[in-house]
């Protein structure tokens, strides 16, 4: 399947969503799906599109989804944090700004683009 | 669309202020998308906020509450006596009473949740420059239950047969203000224009020593002086 929307982005706060998303498309040039992190049905859509890299806040959908399952292939960034609840990370990886943000998301664009 | 609708010459000048650089990154993409608001700024704690206000004289600082080395509560006290003019938006994660009212008692000018959309931010943004003071639901129910039977009504005396030193409009459009109605909202009701209502709420706030809407709607909560409920 094509890799409509590379990057897939489950926010629970708009601001944060969206404004990650905004900028990661600004920055790398990919068209980011932003979906809501408790719209199941949207998730599961996103993810069947088997994206490279899923920016996510954690939520009781997101908690209970096996997401390297769902997208294996996708390199996981958790930015739960971002909204100062606390660090509860359910990735391996957890940006403290956006340069770091972009530096773990540029690399798996950069494998998509060769494959 | 009226003269007080229209989009200020210059754009709205914000300075951020979180510890969360990735979040301020968000916010800062989302303001610099509007040809109106511009990011002039930004800081990692409220001891920097403090300076950057004092050196950037930003219109409006967007305020977290909770951060390393200064909170945004002592940063608002300590901008609004040294840089007076500018508003200052708290927003935040924090739904705790102390916060709300500490921000408030040091002169914020809203207060707001994280959870809000884009286009609401934006639109508390210019309201506060309009001199509106917007709060999130969640908190502006904290804050009316606790002037209904919270501490801050069981420890001051009622004073509701004193006389407030303002007009009787004056008055009344504050009573509108406490109920959480905007200036375009007073002015319909009242058949006033918006200017109109915008004058009569600053000279109220001189008069009475306040500094923002949300301190009138607290002076009018425990004064008693709110407006009498509709049996309609």
């Amino acid at each position: 399947m094509p890799h409509k929307h590379p990057v897939v982005l489950l926010y629970v706060h708009p601001l944060l969503g969206q404004g990650i998303a905004s900028h990661v498309q600004a920055e790398t040039g990919v068209e980011v799906q932003a979906v809501s992190a408790i719209d199941l049905p949207g998730i599961r859509r996103a993810l069947a599109g088997d994206p490279r890299v899923i920016i996510f806040e954690r939520s009781p959908v997101i908690d209970i989804l096996d997401l390297p399952a769902l997208a294996p292939h996708a390199v996981l960034i958790d930015v739960t944090d971002t909204v100062g609840l606390g660090p509860v990370p359910k990735a391996p990886f957890v940006p403290t700004s956006a340069e770091s943000l972009l530096a773990a998301v540029q690399p798996a664009l950069a494998h998509l683009s060769r494959s | 669309m009226s003269a007080f609708d229209a989009p200020p010459a210059q754009p709205i000048r914000v300075l951020l202020v979180d510890d969360q650089p990735l979040f301020r990154t968000a916010i800062a993409t989302l303001i610099e998308s509007q040809d109106d608001l511009t990011v002039v700024g930004e800081a990692e704690n409220g001891l920097i906020g403090v300076e950057r206000a004092k050196e950037l004289r930003p219109d409006l600082i967007v305020m977290d509450v909770e951060m390393p080395v200064m909170d945004g509560v002592e940063a608002t006290r300590l901008i609004h006596e040294q840089v007076p003019d500018v508003k200052i938006l708290m927003l935040t994660v924090s739904e705790s009473e102390e916060h709300l009212f500490e921000a408030i008692k040091y002169g914020a000018h809203g207060y707001l949740l994280k959870d809000l959309r884009p286009d609401q931010l934006f639109d508390m943004i210019r309201g506060v420059m309009r001199g509106e003071s917007p709060i999130s639901p969640a908190v502006a129910g904290l804050l009316l239950n606790e002037f209904r039977g919270g501490k801050w009504s069981r420890t001051e005396a009622p004073t509701a047969n004193a006389a407030p030193p303002i007009t009787a409009r004056e008055l009344e459009i504050l009573q509108h203000a406490a109920e959480g109605l905007s200036n375009k909202q007073i002015a319909r009701r009242l058949s006033i224009t918006e200017g109109t209502v915008k004058n009569h709420v600053h000279n109220a706030l001189e008069k009475l020593h306040l500094d923002n809407r949300i301190q009138a709607a607290s002076y009018i909560l425990r004064q008693g002086l709110s407006r009498p409920v509709d049996p309609s």
